[in-house]
């Protein structure tokens, strides 16, 4: 079937509100077997949306011609409920991806596989989607419920940690300490994304001053990153041995500073 | 933050502090306790900075900071501090080094080991533990003073902490370690954490039941004791 003709029988959309909170009006199709729960539906939020699309997107999993009776449209940008991170309207291929850390990247994902099987439905076909353990949306106030039996990962279970920390408020540990800084936590969540599975997960640490760190105390490898919050990252590293090293660098979203891929050998 | 009208004095402690240890030792008290005093509060922000900035150099170590301290801490005393939060233990149970966070902002507090009897300590547990209802008691960490005293976070400096005697009413035992200066953004923070860390016994904690002979953990109420960590 061709793009055009979905286009035709276009019957989901979900359009951003200009307001601080975007509203996601979707409908699913009148003899879609995607949804049952509702043929109007408005989504408030993000966790709402993804929900949705996941559900769109196991559906034509299982029933690969549900998507040709489905059009899946994104307006404009679109911000998560606490307004911080925007996700972009995506287009081209789909990148198979086998962890999604965050609520937020699976939404992002989901579209992406919506979109794209939509310009192709074969290119489904060659998509595993799997949201696997209990993930909380990214201001953790909802949980989406495990869609398959899969134990959680080290990167997911670090990345959760450093998400339920947002919670937290001024003097979370009895000692004076300073609220959680976002952009800081986000900066050590995008870093954890870059270590390549099998390496040695860091602990994540949270220090009185409200910003977050990565920890390591294994073998003979002993590092502390603090995450300043405005793209910077001071670090002292030491191999046993074979000396110490330490500084700031810049960090940005999907790049690992060289430094660190020397000194923590990832 | 100081005020500006607290800006004076901390100018004239700040001048008077090459004469703290000389003749003027009167004038460091008067200063070192204004200081005190003056950064103490919950809320206080940039506690280290400000009292680097008043007296630089650890000049307060040779004074009373705090009208309720016996006197300033002596190099041979043993530093314990409590393990409270498990936001400061890793995977296995180990202290991580967030623990000595506190060096260079509000201060890392200690308890003097040598001073505090089992009842002032475990009062100072169950103080703690009662305003904050999620604390879990999980052990203690211990090292020297002059070790302490030591640590250098940055080549150049002589001496990158100071231990202060910062006692309060009710828990004369309390000191601080603070970092000497305020440090640049450049890994020296880090670093003072992981020296730190390393003098503290390396993340390896001592626990409550076994810590003096379990008088302390002994002394605590039973719903306290009975506290588990909740990650």
């Amino acid at each position: 079937m061709a793009p055009n003709q979905l286009r035709s029988t276009s019957v989901i959309s979900i359009f951003a509100a200009a307001t601080a909170i975007p509203q996601y009006v979707g409908a699913v199709p009148m003899d879609a077997s995607v949804s049952q729960k509702a043929k109007l539906e408005v989504m408030r939020t993000t966790a709402d949306a993804t929900e949705f699309a996941l559900e769109v997107v196991k559906a034509t999993q299982q029933v690969p011609s549900e998507l040709f009776t489905t059009q899946f449209v994104i307006v404009g940008d679109h911000t998560d409920v606490a307004a911080r991170r925007s996700l972009p309207v995506q287009s081209g291929r789909v990148a198979p991806r086998d962890i999604m850390g965050a609520t937020a990247d699976a939404t992002e994902f989901a579209l992406q596989v919506v979109k794209a099987a939509q310009q192709d439905p074969s290119e489904l076909r060659k998509t595993q989607f799997v949201i696997a353990g209990d993930h909380t949306d990214v201001t953790g106030r909802r949980l989406l419920p495990a869609q398959s039996a899969r134990a959680t990962t080290p990167r997911e279970e670090v990345i959760g940690e450093i998400r339920g920390w947002i919670n937290l408020g001024k003097n979370w540990d009895g000692e004076g300490a300073d609220v959680p800084i976002p952009s800081s936590l986000k900066d050590s969540e995008y870093f954890i994304d870059l270590l390549s599975v099998g390496y040695h997960f860091p602990e994540p640490m949270l220090l009185g001053n409200g910003r977050a760190g990565l920890y390591w105390n294994e073998g003979d490898l002993y590092a502390d990153l603090e995450f300043l919050g405005d793209g910077r990252v001071t670090y002292f590293i030491e191999h046993k041995g074979q000396g110490k090293h330490k500084g700031v660098v810049h960090f940005r979203r999907g790049e690992m500073p060289p430094v660190f891929a020397a000194l923590l050998r990832i | 933050m100081l005020f500006i009208s607290d800006a004076a004095k901390c100018r004239l402690c700040s001048q008077l502090s090459s004469a703290f240890r000389g003749l003027l030792w009167f004038a460091g008290r008067w200063c070192c306790a204004w200081i005190n005093q003056k950064t103490n509060p919950e809320d206080y922000v940039g506690r280290v900075r400000d009292i680097n900035s008043c007296a630089p150099a650890c000049a307060c170590e040779k004074h009373r900071m705090s009208r309720f301290s016996p006197g300033v801490v002596a190099g041979s005393e043993r530093l314990s501090r409590f393990i409270f939060h498990p936001m400061h233990l890793d995977r296995r149970g180990n202290v991580k080094s967030n623990f000595f966070g506190y060096v260079t902002n509000n201060g890392c507090s200690v308890q003097r080991e040598s001073l505090a009897a089992n009842a002032e300590m475990s009062m100072f547990v169950s103080e703690f533990m009662n305003k904050n209802p999620k604390a879990v008691w999980s052990g203690i960490v211990e090292a020297i003073c002059e070790n302490v005293r030591i640590v250098q976070a940055d080549d150049d400096l002589p001496q990158g902490t100071c231990v202060y005697d910062t006692a309060y009413e009710h828990n004369s035992s309390h000191a601080e370690i603070c970092a000497s200066r305020t440090l640049q953004e450049d890994g020296d923070a880090n670093e003072l954490r992981h020296d730190l860390w390393e003098l503290f016994g390396a993340g390896h904690l001592g626990l409550p039941e076994s810590y003096r002979d379990g008088a302390v953990w002994r002394n605590l109420s039973a719903d306290l004791r009975d506290r588990r960590i909740s990650k």
